[in-house]
C-alpha cells in the first residue's frame, strides 16, 4: 500500500513539473509564446546590419539607437498576414503624437525578400500603407549573410510556401535606444503597442 | 528464444525509426511526426519490454502494484511531446531530438508494457474514456485553429492533422463498438495438433468457442 502510493507520489511530482518546466510554467504552449518569453528576458542586442529602403538611399541598423525603433518583418507579394500586419503597424503610426515621431521613435519594416522587393515596390507598398519613408520606412537587407543574421537574433522563422510565398511568424518588436530588443507585441493589437510607447515616453 | 525475438523486433523499429531517410520523410509532414513517428517509437519500447527478463520485472512492479503510477508517467512524457513547442524544439536542436526517442521508447513503451497489464478495469476504462474524447478535441482544435501553433509546419498542415486525428478517433471507436459484437480478438498459439476443422480461422473470437465448444 505505501509502496503504491510513494511511487503514485513520484509519478505525479515528476510528470507534473516536467509539464510545468516544458510550459514555463502553463505559460507557453507554442513555440511562438516560448520565443516571446524567452526573448523578452534575454533581450538580444540587434547585430548590424545594411539595408535600403524605398528612397534607394542606405542606412545602417546602428543608425537608430538612440530612438525606440517599432519593427517589423513582412514581405511585398504576401497575400494573407502582412497586409493586416502593416495596416495594425499604421494605425500605431497614426497614433503617435508627430512631435515624437522621427525624435524618439521610429518604425521600420523589414522585407526577407529583397530579389522581389526593390525600392520602387516598397515605394508603392509605402504609399498604400501612409508611410512617409522618413519616420516610417519600408526597407530590405541586401547580404544575405546579414538578413539570416538579423532573423536569427530575433528568431524570426520564414519558411517558403507551397505558393511562392513564404510562411512566416509576425509580431511587433519593441527595440529600445540602446539596440536591444525588450518587447515582442501581437501583430493584432496595435492598441497594446501605443499605450506601452505612451508610458515610456511620457 | 521468443524473448529475443521481441528484442529484436524492438530494437529493428527503433533503428528503422532513427534512419535519416524515414525521418525526413516522416518529419517532413505533421500528420507524420505525431501519428505515424509517435507511435512507432512507443511500440518499439513496448516490443523491446516484451523481450526483457523475467527477473528485470520485479523492478517495475515493485512501486507499480496497479499500475498508476507507470500509466501516469507514461501519460505526463507524451503529453509533454505532444505540445506544439516540443515538436518544434525536436526539429531544431538534435539534443531534444535525441531525448525524444530516448524517452518515448524506452521510458513510455517500457512502462506502458508492464503498467497497462497491472491496470485494474476501472483504470484502463478512464483512460480509453478519456483518450477517445482527447483526440476528438484536438482534431477539432487543430482544424480550426486560425494561427500557426508549429513554426515548421504550414497551417494547412495542421489542419491535414486535424482530419487524420478525426480519422484514428473514428477508427477506434468502430473497434470498439465491433468488440461489442464480434469478441474480443485472440491470437491463437497453440502448438499442438488441432482436430483438423474445415475453416482454418488463425484468430479465434473467444466468446464464439466458449458458446459453441
Amino acid at each position: 500500500m505505501l509502496r503504491k502510493s510513494i511511487g503514485i507520489l513520484f509519478a505525479l511530482v515528476a510528470g507534473l513539473s516536467l509539464l510545468w518546466i516544458g510550459t514555463d510554467g502553463l505559460r507557453a504552449f507554442t513555440a511562438e509564446k516560448a520565443r516571446i518569453i524567452e526573448l523578452e528576458r534575454e533581450q538580444p542586442k540587434l547585430p548590424s546590419a545594411t539595408l535600403i529602403d524605398s528612397n534607394s538611399e542606405n542606412f545602417q541598423l546602428q543608425e537608430l539607437k538612440g530612438k525606440y525603433t517599432l519593427l517589423t518583418f513582412m514581405y511585398t507579394s504576401c497575400g494573407d498576414v502582412c497586409p493586416v500586419l502593416e495596416r495594425n503597424f499604421a494605425e500605431i503610426y497614426e497614433n503617435i503624437p508627430n512631435d515624437v515621431l522621427g525624435k524618439e521613435v521610429v518604425l521600420v519594416s523589414i522585407s526577407f525578400d529583397p530579389e522581389n522587393d526593390s525600392p520602387t515596390v516598397l515605394k508603392s507598398y509605402s504609399n498604400h500603407f501612409g508611410a512617409d519613408g522618413e519616420h516610417w520606412k519600408m526597407a530590405t537587407i541586401q547580404d544575405e549573410q546579414e538578413l539570416k543574421n538579423v532573423l536569427d537574433a530575433l528568431e524570426v522563422v520564414v519558411i517558403p510556401n507551397e505558393y511562392g510565398g513564404y510562411e512566416h511568424n509576425s509580431a511587433f518588436y519593441v527595440i529600445n535606444p540602446d539596440g536591444k530588443l525588450t518587447n515582442i507585441f501581437d501583430y493584432q493589437t496595435p492598441q497594446v503597442v501605443v499605450e506601452y510607447m505612451d508610458s515610456i515616453l511620457f | 528464444m521468443y524473448r529475443f525475438r521481441y528484442v529484436m523486433i524492438g530494437l529493428l523499429l527503433l533503428l528503422f525509426v532513427s534512419l535519416p531517410y524515414i525521418r525526413s520523410l516522416l518529419e517532413e509532414s505533421m500528420v507524420g511526426t505525431m501519428l505515424i513517428q509517435y507511435p512507432l517509437l512507443i511500440g518499439s519500447g513496448f516490443f523491446l519490454a516484451k523481450g526483457f527478463p523475467r527477473k528485470w520485472r520485479g523492478f517495475f512492479v515493485f512501486y507499480n502494484e496497479n499500475g498508476i503510477a507507470g500509466i501516469f508517467t507514461a501519460i505526463c512524457v507524451v503529453g509533454f511531446w505532444l505540445l506544439p513547442r516540443s515538436v518544434d524544439a525536436a526539429l531544431n536542436e538534435p539534443i531534444m531530438e535525441i531525448a525524444k526517442y530516448m524517452s518515448l521508447s524506452l521510458l513510455v513503451g517500457v512502462l506502458l508494457f508492464y503498467s497497462w497489464q497491472l491496470l485494474g478495469p476501472i483504470s484502463k476504462a478512464f483512460i480509453w474514456a478519456n483518450l477517445i474524447s482527447m483526440i476528438f478535441v484536438m482534431s477539432w482544435l487543430y482544424s480550426v485553429s486560425p494561427v500557426r501553433l508549429c513554426n515548421n509546419y504550414l497551417v494547412t498542415a495542421q489542419q491535414q492533422l486535424g482530419k487524420a486525428m478525426f480519422v484514428l478517433g473514428v477508427a477506434i471507436c468502430i473497434l470498439f463498438i465491433g468488440r461489442v459484437f464480434l469478441g474480443k480478438p485472440e491470437i491463437n498459439k497453440n502448438t499442438t495438433m488441432k482436430k483438423r476443422k474445415y475453416i482454418n480461422l488463425n484468430i479465434h473470437a473467444k466468446e464464439l468457442d466458449e458458446r459453441m465448444t
